[in-house]
């Protein structure tokens, strides 16, 4: 009898475990976030009131919002750009038969393996001591302060430091997807005559595009959200100038102690991400092999 | 043609200056006094100490380093336990069940929603049933590796292994549990190695999951996390910041060195698949 009943519900027994930790630690969070999005929690507190829809309304005429969408997109396109052209570029480089390719390529792929607060908290030293010191050196001015410090500059302090790290991950995905486009067909190709601008943008490119819509989720997911590294490297400031949407939703509900307000942002935020994912991935349908 | 080979081999070193050197300076400064490193950056040590280390590690580094250690291993044994077991079974019933298929979509849709969604909820969750500790850390990594690993493993099984693998050990007279861990689980031992490497290094330097559960105790502190607090909380004297983290960066170089061409194709496999 025993034995009949594992026959039967062997699968639901293998199941069940991630089903349970499932519905505990993700689908119940996942709507409390959603409820607490509709009150004004604050989280300290055990009372708290439903006020429908008023956290979405004042998003829209909310200042740090506002400068935090705007770095949150400049800062994700700069990503995403940055990732494809920079790895596809060094991916191709990497592919060329040169002397020790084994040791470059080791090289260039150790940042991914690194913490990325660790790196964060690294580049947060060089950019204070450091590139004042080169500054100095060089005799130029703008170089001599804080690059981080100021309101000006640190946008593109904060890409820097995301690419010098992000590009990594990228670059294994571009080679693996060189390295898996046949030879005969590019081989084929360079006989009929193709010049090499031909052959990567008529031959290479097309097998790369999947590659390329791997990158652009990864890229897009990881600039939406980014946290680690920004907290490390600026924790938001100055002004707020490189506040990310994920570090908004941290500082919202730790900082201000406003969770009801967070989880509104951390909402749209959401909305964000599925309404693109769902887009990229229509487009991509259409254009692949 | 070798004109080319020489400008390619060229541009693969300048770019790998931008790697090194920031490596470099790590380094170098994490021998230096304090005094030094805001005198003299790009210098070489001078007087060379070794002060830096023995405060750090004073302060506590190498009990954080071992509950890094701790929650990574456990974590990746009870992912391994857990996850490909639910991934086999799943795997043999979704065609004929559309219960299956629910509970397939179910558990892999988290992979499409970002963490700040139910961040807040959970760390409200996660301290009223008195888990924001260590124990609570390592079930929250594994519910949130389920998405991704789940679905590796399931693409494997679909395309490696046959259903008649299952009737030839029924025929044999194992039950479906001996069939799991008899054959089923050592014929996926390359999945199983690319598993651990992307959950390892995720978990390993995961830094937010650890702040919002165990920032209060600092005895459980992690690695990342102890760095943080540590550049915070010494902010005029940061010689050991540096110690800390050429520590962190040593480790990883070399699990890095030693399994690199599977750590290569595991992120790859990884992110692809």
């Amino acid at each position: 009898m025993k034995g009949k009943f594992l026959a039967r519900n062997w699968g639901y027994l293998f199941v069940v475990v991630p089903i349970m930790l499932q519905l505990i630690f993700f689908f119940y969070p996942l709507l409390r976030g959603f409820m607490y999005s509709l009150t004004n929690w604050s989280g300290l507190t055990r009372n708290y009131d439903y006020i429908g829809f008023e956290n979405f309304v004042r998003i829209f005429s909310d200042n740090r919002f506002i400068t935090s969408i705007q770095f949150t997109v400049v800062f994700t396109l700069a990503l995403i750009i940055g990732e494809i052209v920079i790895g596809l570029a060094v991916a191709l480089l990497l592919n060329e038969k040169i002397p020790a390719v084994g040791f470059f390529r080791t090289a260039y792929f150790f940042p991914a393996v690194l913490s990325t607060v660790t790196v964060g908290l690294i580049f947060n030293q060089l950019f204070n001591y450091g590139l004042p010191q080169i500054g100095e050196w060089l005799n130029i001015e703008w170089l001599q302060g804080n690059l981080l410090a100021s309101p000006k500059t640190v946008v593109w302090g904060v890409i820097f430091v995301a690419l010098w790290q992000g590009v990594a991950m990228p670059i294994i995905i571009f080679l693996a997807g060189i390295q898996s486009i046949p030879t005969d067909i590019t081989e084929a190709a360079q006989i009929d005559g193709a010049n090499k601008w031909e052959l990567f943008f008529k031959i290479k490119l097309p097998y790369l595009l999947p590659s390329v819509s791997m990158v652009f989720i990864l890229a897009l997911k990881s600039g939406l959200t980014a946290f680690d590294n920004i907290y490390a490297l600026t924790g938001g400031g100055p002004q707020n100038k490189t506040t990310s949407l994920g570090l908004l939703v941290y500082n919202t509900a730790f900082k201000t102690n406003e969770v009801g307000y967070a989880n509104a942002i951390a909402v749209v935020l959401f909305i964000i991400i599925v309404v693109i994912s769902v887009l990229q991935m229509r487009i991509s349908k259409k254009f692949e092999l | 043609m070798k004109a080319k080979k020489t400008a390619v081999f060229a541009a693969l070193v300048a770019g790998l200056l931008l790697i090194f050197v920031p490596m470099y300076l790590t380094l170098t400064s994490s021998f230096k006094e304090t005094s030094q490193i805001t005198s003299d950056f790009f210098g070489l040590p001078n007087p060379f100490t070794l002060f830096n280390f023995e405060r750090v590690f004073k302060d506590g580094l190498s009990m954080h380093f071992i509950n890094s250690g701790i929650i990574t291993v456990v974590s990746i044994a009870l992912i391994i336990l857990v996850i490909p077991m639910a991934g086999y079974a799943l795997v043999r019933h979704m065609q004929r069940k559309k219960s299956y298929q629910m509970i397939y979509t179910l558990l892999i849709i988290g992979i499409f929603v970002p963490f700040q969604v139910i961040m807040l909820p959970l760390t409200n969750l996660m301290g009223k049933l008195n888990l924001a500790n260590i124990p609570g850390l390592i079930i929250l990594y594994l519910t949130f590796a389920i998405p991704q690993t789940l679905f590796l493993y399931t693409g494997y099984i679909r395309s490696v292994i046959p259903a008649e693998l299952d009737e030839a050990a029924s025929i044999d007279g194992c039950n479906p549990i001996q069939t799991y861990f008899k054959i089923i689980f050592p014929v996926l031992k390359p999945m199983h190695a690319t598993v651990l490497i992307i959950n390892a290094l995720w978990i390993w330097n995961d830094f937010l999951l650890p702040l919002l559960m165990l920032n209060r105790n600092k005895d459980s502190w992690t690695l990342p996390l102890f760095q943080y607090n540590y550049q915070g909380q010494y902010f005029s004297d940061f010689g050991p910041s540096f110690a800390s983290y050429v520590i962190g960066i040593v480790a990883i170089l070399i699990v890095y060195l030693i399994f690199q061409r599977n750590i290569i194709s595991g992120m790859a496999n990884g992110a692809i698949k």
